[in-house]
Order: C-alpha cells, then structure tokens, then sequence
C-alpha cells in the first residue's frame, strides 16, 4: 500500500497533465513518433534479413545449390528430374523462372513480373506442412492446403502488392492468358508471381525448367554422389544468393537504422523541451509540496515513475503503428533493395512483443535521459527557492569549442586506426556533435556581434539582439536538434543530387545504341530481325562467369570501336589503354570491382573461367589498365574485348544500333513481333525514363525519413521557443508597461526566433557539405563499392535551407500568435 | 481391405475442386467432399472380372487406388519390427493435364516401429513427371527411390526398397507361394450397407497375405537382419463412403496355423457399424465373411496423440473357431503424416495366437 505522499503525488502529477495540455501532447507525439519510428526500421531491417533467408528462393529456404544446365542448347526436362528422384535426391525442387511482360486488356496496363512455376509436390514433406499451414500433423485438413494445390490452378501473390496487378485479367505476350490472381499472406511470398509449373510450361509452350533447386543441408559427401550421378548437360552451383544480399544490404539497414535513431534522438529533445515546459508550469506546485515536507527526492522519484508509465504505454502503442507502417513501407523497402541490390523482401509476421520490448526499453530510456535536464534544473530552481529562464549553463563557454575541435580530431583519427562501415558512421556522428559543439559556442558570439555593429538608437533591435544571446543559451539543446535534422537533410540531398547526376551523365554516356533487346532466348527474333531488310546492327554484350581470389565475378565482352570507347567513362586509365585492351592484353574492371579487391592501374590479375565451348577451366592473367564507373552494379565486373568470347558465349543483353532513317521502321517492325515471347526490346529514352525513374524510387524512404526529422526538430524548436516565451514573461511584461503594443512584441520576438534559426541553418549548410563528402566519399564506396564527384549545387542548397527554415518560421508563429492574445494584465503580474 | 479412410482424405486433399478456397472444411463436410460419386470417373461393378497380371497396375480411370505392404518382422535377436509401406494414386478430374504432369497424384507412406522407436516419412508426386508410376512388366510400384518392384509380371517374388529420412533404409526380398485372395464377391467388396437411391459402396479389393519376408534393415550405423510375415493389399474404387461415416477400423492377422484373418470395420454416426472380412485356411482357400460372422469388441482404450483409440480388442470368429484378444506392439504407432492415423503391429492370443496390423482411422 503506497503511502498518502506517494498517493499524493501520484494523483497531482496526473491531474498536472490536464492543465498543461499543449506540452502534453508534445511529449505524447514525439514519444509515439519515437517509438513509432524505431519500431519501423526495427521491424524493416529483420524481416528483410529474415527474407534474406529464402532470397531467391520463393516458398522454401534454406537452398545452397541448385544444378542448372550447361549450355541453352540442352535444357533441363522433367525426364532429368524424376531420374535424380529416383536415384534418391529427394530433395529437389523444379523451378521455371521466366521474366516476361503482362498486359491487361481491362486496362491497358503493361508490367514485367517475375513468374516462378513450382511443382509443390517436389518439396519434402516438412516443407509441405509448413507451406500448408498445417502445424499440429495430426490436425492437417484440406483447408489448409495451398490454393494452387487446387484446381482451377491460381497465380500466387502477396497481397502487399495487390495494388500492383488489382483483380484484371493479365496476358502474355502470346495472347496466353495467365490463371486467376490469388492473393494470400504467406511469409513465403516474396515480389514474384507464384504458380503451378505445369500451367506455366502451358502458357509459355515450353517444356523445359530453368533450375532444380537443392533443398537443404549438402554434405560433400552427397554432393560429390549427386554429382557423379548428373547427365552431362548438367552442372551443380552453389546459391549464396542469401548471404550475400545479407552482405550487399548491410549498408541499406545500417543506414536505416541510423535515421531511425537520429529519428528517435531528435524526438526525444522534443520530449526533453516538452517535459520541461510541463515541469516548469508546475514550479508552484512543486515549492508547495516541499513546504509540505515532501523531499525532492520523492518528488523526482515520482515525476520518473509518472513519465516511465506513460512511455510504457506511447512505447507499446507506437509498437502497433510501427508495425504497421513497417507493413505498408515493405513495398517501397522491396523496391529500393530490388533497385540497389536485385533481393527480394518478402513478408514476414513477427510477433508483436518481439518489436514492442525493444521500443519499450529504448522509449523508457530515452524518457528517463530526457527528463535528467529538466529534473536538474528543477532541482537548482527548487533548491534556490527562485524562478529561473530555461536552460541557462554555467559552464565556461569556450569548452564548448574546445569540445568541437576535440570531436574534430577524433573524427580525424578514427579512419586511421579503424575501417569499415561502422566506423565511418561513427565518424559521422561525431562531426554532427562537433557541429552541435560549435554551435552552441559560436551562436551568441555571433549575435553578440551583432548586438554591438547595430546602432544603439534601434532600441527594440537592440534589445532584440541582446536577448537573442540568452535565447540562444536557453535554446541550444532545440537549436541543436534542429541542426542536425539541417545537416542531415542537406548532406543526404547532395549527395542524392551528386549520385543522381552521376548516374545520369554516366547513363547518357554509356547508352548509346538506339533500343536494347533483354532476352533469354534471342535466336528467333535476331532472325526474323536479319530478314527485315532494316538497317541495324546487333551488338551482342557476351558475359562469362569466372573466378578470382576464390571469389565469383563475372566477365562481360565490350566492344572496341570508336563509339564505345567514347561511352565508357573512367575513374583512372592508362596510357594507351584501349589499344592493349583491343589486343586482348589486358583488362578493363569496374570501381566496385577495384574497390573490393584493392586493385590499381598496372596490377596484374589472375582469374579462372570455363569457356562456354569447353568444360575445362583456363586460367588468363591480365593487367589492369583501366577502372570504370559502373553505379548501381552489385556485380563484381571485368571487360574483355570482344574476341576474347566464343560465339557460342550466353548473351542476354544486345544493343540494338537501328540505322536513323530506319527508326520508325523499326518500331512498326517490333510492334508486329508481339509473338515472340521472353523477349524485351526497350528504346533507349524509355530506359534511361525508367532508370531515373527507379533511381528516384530507391530514395524515397531516406528522403521521407529525412522529412520527418526536420519536422519532429521543427516541433522541438517550438516547444522549447513555447518555454522560454513563458520564462521571458518578466522581461517582456517589463517592455509591455513602457508601451510597445503587444502585436510589436511578438514581432520582435518573432524575429529573435527566426535569426536564431537563421543562424543555425546557415551553420549547418557546411556541417551538410562535409557531411555528404563523407556519405560519397567513405559511406559509399563501403557500403557500394563506388564513389562519384560531389556535385555542390547552390541553388539546391538554398532551396532547401530556406524551405527548412520557412516551415520553422511558419511553426514558430503559432508561439508568437499565442503571445499575442495574452492579456496585459496577465504579463503586468511578474511585475509585482 | 482397403485403406479407405486414408484414400479419402488424400483424394479429398487433391480432389477438393469442387470446394471454394474460401471453404473451410471440417472433419465432416471433408467426407462430404468426396462422398458424392463423380460421374467422370469410372465406377466399379460386380460384373468386372478381376484378372492378373493387368489388375496389378494401375487404374487411373478411378478415382481412387493404393498398393499396401505391411510386415510383421522379427530380428535376430527376438526383437519385433512392424513396417508399413504404401503408395496411394489418385484421380484429380478437375485438374488438367499439362506438360509437366497429368491429373493423377501419387503419395507413399513408409514406417517402421522398433521396440523403442517409431521412424516415419511421406512423400508427394504428381503423375506423368516420372518420379512416381506404376509399371506392368516388371511389375513395379514406385515414388522417387522408394520401390517395391517385382522380378516378372507376377507379385512376386519381389524387392521392397526405400528410406526413412537419411537414417533408416530397408532392403527386403519378398516371396509368396500361395494364391492371391479376392475379398468379397470375386474381388468386388462392399464396404457398407445400401443407402437410399444409391447402391453399396464398394472397391475392387485383393491381398497377398502368405508373403515370406526377409532382408535387412540399416537404422543409423547397424545393419539388422529381420525375417516374417508380410501382407500385399491392392485396392481401387471411385465409390467412397456415405455421409456421417466416422471411421474405420482393420485388422490383418497372421494365425499360428498358417490361416489369416482380415476385418474391417466401417463406422458410422447414425447407422449400425458395417463389418466385413475374409478368413484365408492354410491352404490358401478364402472364406467371405458377412457381418453376421464377426463379433468384435474394443477392449481397451488408451489415449495416443490425444486421442482415445480402441487398442486392445475381443474378436470372436466362431464358424472358423476363432477367438482372440489383440494388444498392440507397443501403443505408440502412430502415422503423423498429412493424413493422419494409427497403423501399427499387433499380437494377440486365444484360439490362436501369432501377429498382426491394426488401422484406425477417423479418431
């Protein structure tokens, strides 16, 4: 049983909120966007590892190899198959994979989808169930059995993307129309389109499979046995696809989680500048309670159980809209790792206090560090028996200079003695605080000077300025908050603008024929292409995989004409580079390539490939002669002439050079040749419109992200502004009874507001240049392998410095305009 | 006898055409599912003549099929093993061919019962890919590398092959030199009584209940050689139970003077339970039973899987002078796979004594 103190305080401290509800919904939505937030990323980045799992693999995991066939000429067929069966490799799965374009005549609407055909009887029993649904085995009912078990066989979609394909009717390019759209909930599911894969050999009219996936564990025993037993046309590969997109996107959920909790740093300042304002608003309450006898300890005690509650209870709630956001942003994540990375997220249903305890034990946290500043300045307010203006430092105010060349330096040395993507980020974060550091330092220094060049007869400027200095002190933790939220926001613009205009120039560059034709079985149209009678040359990019420090890379042809050397652009090249390369000398590789195995000009590789025309590896050592920018590429990628590849070399890829006068030939040609199927043929505008068009996609998250922290910053300057407005009421009681109007005094006061932000944005447009010289410079090339000039676009910057600083205006007239409409009377009564 | 009530929920499973994917059937409506006969599969009649070689192989104009070993082993040591091994085929008249597979499906169940250790697997196939198929000369019944395959067109002699997991495999040879048996009516059994404006359901259904076996099986590191008795059932039908059928329950029994009894119960929620049987002499000679024949009671009951099952039975054969009481091998033998039931090893003592399987299903 709590005693009547306790009981006391409980009670006063919940009924305190009702009074002050303005700062208490503060601190209730800047501790839900919190939780929120962090619960969000939290939430993204493990169903994306989970996913990772069964990357590649839709509807079973745990798939290392798989075994394909050697060359296209001889496929795998079902024959192959049920014979491995029957030799007892039960564990195989049969997969036809075909990318193809959709179109639906409801509609007109066109889309590429991956569509993945699955003999589910293939996959073991245990699989089976878990697929069904059917936990408990002795319970197994046929409700439980998939829907494409049953006939009429459906197309399997998660119902995330449902959006994507709604309930028309979609057909294949050769007028097949493709089974009813089903759309289920299954973790297993990822971005591709899921069906029998009898019905999908009927729709293509093919009978052959492009994989049989190794379910399971294999043993190099079994694995040497299932390879003795292969036909010759078939070969088995290893399938890290999970791990290595668990690799590849360690930067993207890395990054995620920092803007997560940047997010949730910048709430809690909200939390802090509220939890202040409430306090101070019950300052009369507390000095009557201590003349009670209520000590502070059992005041501050209180207070920490009182907020902990109601983080608890922001916490759990901010759970449940973070996990649904997580849910409604999966398609926008799947899109982006698609993008950068060619992984899919599927979806994934974890338990609600799996995410919850996190968020909870972090919201508590945060709440518990947010309330140490306003119970400390409680706890000097009480102690002194006076009021006191916010947050006013005793501290020498050059520490906090010292403390930013401090941070500076170990910003500096951390590379030196560390690498890797942590450290960078940790460097990152300490240039932010430096940046704090010496914003707090150099804020009322310059509005000092700026006091002493105004004259001294603008006595409202004057005096303006000089309480802009103690504002600023008051202010800086908010100052701070929204500095960061600047920073960030400009060093991830630029460096967006930099990527993207890289991307664009590199893109225009190096897309040089007129159409390019994507296709897995190119015979039949190259055909029919070279009996139309037009005017155009076929480029054919040959790729190879190969191997290179026992790791997988992969060789693609380039050709060397003129007009292909001018479309290759190079971060460092050799003399005379093209004409070694043209005599298949040497070698070109990718930045991402020379990143990743630390080459330079004149290093000699070696590297192991099987020619498509032989089954024995040869081994070719080359020179480096030439690093090329190759952004957006997870592939590690080497360029050999073209004469370096068999004719018979796999090619998917083929620039299509249509003579001018035949361009519009061309294109009623292609529109004829809709019969053909697993064939793409994309106009170069269409593909650099769609490349720039995915590249905009993949930053849409950190750009939203980014917007949500400048706005919760923004809230954070407020309510701290809010504060101080209620600690200046003696001063500006004072003014009021000398006869400025009270309209003239929110303007002014407006305006101590709006330079002190002024400043800080202009103090953070440097700290966001050296910020996206780090992300280009260090983040990037760890995280992708490849870096690009920093492109530093001042109109950019203004625009989003004066947008930044117009929503703070906008948000800190609400202060303002509250001011206004208090009454003389109440402003007159500090003056008594 | 047939295996009715497992062929019902896995052709249920793969037939469930006629249910909407929203359905949610329920123990009940999963009899209802295919209780109504479907008129694109053929049905069986007491005119058809059974005939071997060609009734070994496959039926697929019916619905629903299963070749069915079980074994009764014993090891060099005393211990008892009790095996099973069954592939079911079914009809999906619903599902179309394709160049991948044909509507038919395939599912085989393997169990072995040690003294101490239960071992299951199940496996899945669709027809017409070629890992699961019926083959006439030789006669073979297979599904991946599990097989039972015949050395000519007869039954036997025979190899049953196949693997539980990576731990287990079995090898055994097979050898009968006694006729088959035709339950029923020439190989035409009812399974129930006449229903209202519909006529007995009933399956062509014949055994080879004097099989010798032998051969070793591999459980982990150790290779144990067994030897006894094993039963061949082949069963085919597109007529399935009436509605409010709640089970059944089977027996095949080895008797100590060479003869062998099979009986069956079909149990329902509303009628009187229907049994049926055969009484096979030592001289291979078989004798129809009709209901009237057999009187056979649960004597115990025991909870498995948290279900009450009737383990221990009384059963009364009086016209051959037979009265046993059954006990399990060992209560747990239970088949946990996605159709499940129990299946397991029985002995039992009293006229005669000797060894046997029992099925319950629908518990």
């Amino acid at each position: 049983m709590l005693s009547p103190e306790w009981q006391a305080l409980n009670k006063l401290s919940w009924q305190s909120d009702r009074q002050s509800i303005l700062p208490l919904l503060f601190v209730l939505l800047a501790m839900l966007a919190a939780s929120s937030g962090f619960t969000t990323v939290l939430k993204i980045n493990q169903t994306a590892r989970n996913s990772y799992q069964s990357a590649n693999q839709a509807l079973v995991s745990g798939v290392f190899f798989k075994i394909e066939n050697r060359n296209d000429e001889q496929k795998i067929i079902k024959a192959d198959y049920a014979a491995l069966r029957q030799k007892g490799f039960n564990n195989l799965l049969p997969i036809l994979r075909t990318s193809q374009v959709i179109a639906s005549p409801d509609n007109e609407q066109v889309r590429r989808v991956e569509l993945v055909g699955i003999d589910i009887f293939a996959l073991s029993a245990s699989s089976f169930m878990n697929m069904s649904g059917a936990s408990d085995t002795t319970q197994a009912t046929a409700g439980s059995i998939p829907p494409f078990w049953q006939a009429p066989h459906k197309i399997l979609v998660h119902q995330n993307i449902a959006s994507k394909f709604g309930s028309a009717t979609w057909q294949l390019d050769n007028g097949q129309k493709l089974p009813k759209i089903h759309y289920v909930d299954s973790e297993q599911l990822g971005n591709e389109l899921v069906l029998d894969i009898g019905v999908l050999q009927s729709l293509l009219e093919v009978t052959h499979l492009s994989e049989l996936l190794v379910v399971g564990e294999l043993p190099d025993k079994k694995r040497q046995a299932l390879e003795s037993h292969l036909p010759e046309h078939l070969k088995l590969s290893s399938f890290n696809t999970g791990e290595d997109a668990q690799q590849l996107t360690n930067s993207f959920h890395l990054n995620l989680l920092a803007m997560g909790i940047l997010m949730f740093v910048v709430c809690m300042f909200v939390v802090m500048n509220a939890l202040h304002l409430l306090l101070q608003k019950r300052i009369n309450q507390f000095r009557i309670c201590r003349q009670l006898g209520i000590s502070r300890q059992q005041l501050f005690i209180s207070l920490m159980i009182h907020w902990t509650i109601i983080s608890i209870i922001m916490a759990m709630l901010g759970a449940l809209l973070g996990a649904f956001l997580a849910q409604q942003l999966t398609p926008a994540v799947n899109q982006t790792l698609q993008n950068l990375y060619g992984v899919n997220v599927t979806y994934s249903v974890a338990g609600y206090w799996q995410y919850a305890s996190m968020t909870i034990a972090a919201n508590i946290i945060g709440t518990l560090c947010a309330l140490t500043l306003p119970l400390s300045q409680l706890n000097q307010t009480l102690a002194k028996i006076r009021d006191s203006r916010g947050f006013v430092f005793k501290q020498g105010h050059h520490v906090w200079l010292i403390a930013a060349v401090a941070l500076v330096s170990i910003a500096y040395i951390i590379p030196l003695l560390f690498s890797g993507l942590f450290a960078s980020f940790v460097v990152v974060a300490i240039i932010l605080f430096s940046g704090c550091s010496f914003l707090i330092y150099i804020l009322p220094i310059a509005l000092k000077a700026l006091f002493k060049v105004v004259p001294k007869h603008r006595v409202m400027l004057s005096w303006s300025l000089a309480d802009s200095v103690g504002l600023s002190r008051s202010s800086k933790i908010a100052c701070c908050a929204f500095f960061i939220a600047v920073a960030t926001n400009v060093g991830m613009n630029l460096m967006i603008d930099s990527f993207r205009n890289a991307t664009e120039q590199w893109l225009n560059q190096r897309l040089i024929a007129n159409y390019y034709l994507y296709s897995e079985e190119p015979k039949a149209f190259l055909n029919t292409l070279s009996n139309s009678g037009l005017n155009v040359r076929v480029v054919p990019r040959r790729t190879q995989a190969a191997v290179m420090n026992n790791e997988d890379i992969r060789l693609n042809s380039y050709p060397i004409d003129e007009l292909y050397q001018a479309s290759l652009s190079f971060e460092a090249e050799a003399n005379n580079a093209w004409s070694s390369f043209a005599n298949n000398q040497t070698i070109f590789i990718s930045q991402q390539t020379a990143n990743h195995f630390n080459l330079t000009l004149g290093d000699e590789i070696s590297l192991s490939t099987t020619p498509s025309s032989s089954d024995t590896p040869i081994t070719i050592k080359r020179t480096v002669v030439a690093i090329y920018y190759d952004y957006g590429n997870t592939e590690r990628q080497l360029l050999l002439p073209e004469h370096f590849f068999d004719e018979s070399t796999k090619s998917r890829l083929y620039g299509l050079h249509v003579a001018l006068e035949d361009i519009d030939k061309f294109d009623d040609w292609y529109q004829e040749q809709n019969q053909l199927s697993n064939t793409n043929v994309i106009g170069v505008e269409q593909l650099l419109a769609t490349s720039m068009r995915t590249f905009d996609r993949t930053f849409i998250i950190t750009g939203s992200l980014n917007l949500v922290t400048l706005v919760v910053a923004a809230i954070s300057l407020v309510t701290s502004f809010l504060l101080i407005n209620q600690g200046s009421a003696a001063t500006h009681s004072l003014i009021r009874s000398l006869g400025i109007a009270n309209r003239q005094l929110s303007v002014w006061i407006l305006f101590q507001y709006s330079l002190i932000v002024l400043l800080s944005c202009l103090m953070a447009i440097p700290f966001g240049i050296a910020l996206s010289w780090l992300l280009i410079n260090f983040i990037n090339v760890q995280a992708f392998g490849w870096s690009y000039p920093l492109l530093l676009d001042s109109i950019s910057i203004f625009k989003l410095t004066s947008a930044s600083l117009a929503l703070l205006v906008a948000a800190m007239v609400i202060p303002a305009y509250l001011r206004t409409k208090k009454p003389l009377l109440e402003d007159l009564k500090w003056l008594s | 006898m047939v295996k009715l009530m497992r062929g019902i929920l896995f052709s249920t499973i793969l037939l469930l055409a006629a249910c909407s994917t929203e359905q949610k059937p329920t123990d009940s409506n999963l009899f209802k599912g295919v209780s109504q006969n479907d008129q694109r599969l053929e049905q069986t009649s007491p005119n058809y003549q059974v005939s071997f070689p060609l009734d070994h192989g496959e039926h697929p104009s019916f619905g629903i099929e299963w070749w069915y070993i079980t074994a009764n082993l014993t090891d060099d040591k005393g211990n008892d093993y009790g095996l099973q091994w069954t592939l079911f085929r079914t009809a999906n008249p619903d599902v179309k061919s394709t160049p991948w597979s044909n509507n038919q499906s395939f599912m085989g169940h393997s169990s072995l019962h040690g003294p101490k250790q239960s071992w299951f697997e199940q496996k899945f196939a669709r027809g017409g890919v070629g890992n699961a198929a019926i083959t006439l000369s030789p006669f073979t019944a297979f599904i991946d590398d599990w097989a039972f395959a015949a050395s000519g067109n007869e039954l036997t002699p025979a190899t049953l092959n196949f693997s539980i997991h990576s731990n287990i495999t079995a090898e055994l040879s097979l050898q009968a030199n006694k006729p088959l048996v035709l339950h029923g009516k020439n190989g035409y059994s009812q399974k129930f009584y006449e229903q209202e404006n519909e006529p007995a359901p009933a399956s062509f259904y014949y055994s080879q209940p004097h099989i010798q076996i032998k051969g070793q099986l591999n459980i982990d590191d150790d290779t144990i050689n067994v030897s006894g008795n094993a039963w061949f059932d082949h069963e085919w039908t597109s007529q399935v139970l009436p509605s409010d059928t709640s089970g059944w329950d089977w027996f095949a029994l080895h008797l100590n003077d060479g003869s062998k009894l099979m009986l069956a119960r079909v149990r329902h929620l509303v009628q009187q339970d229907h049994w049926i049987g055969t009484f096979i002499n030592s001289n291979g000679q078989s004798h129809s039973l009709t209901p009237n024949d057999i009187n056979a009671q649960a004597a115990q009951y025991q909870t498995v899987e948290g279900r009450d099952l009737p383990l221990a039975w009384h059963i009364d054969v009086r016209k051959f002078g037979i009265e046993l009481k059954t006990q399990p091998m060992k209560v747990d033998q239970w088949v946990p796979g996605l159709v499940a039931y129990y299946e397991g090893a029985i002995e039992f003592h009293g006229s005669h004594s000797g060894k046997g399987f029992m099925e319950l299903t629908g518990y």
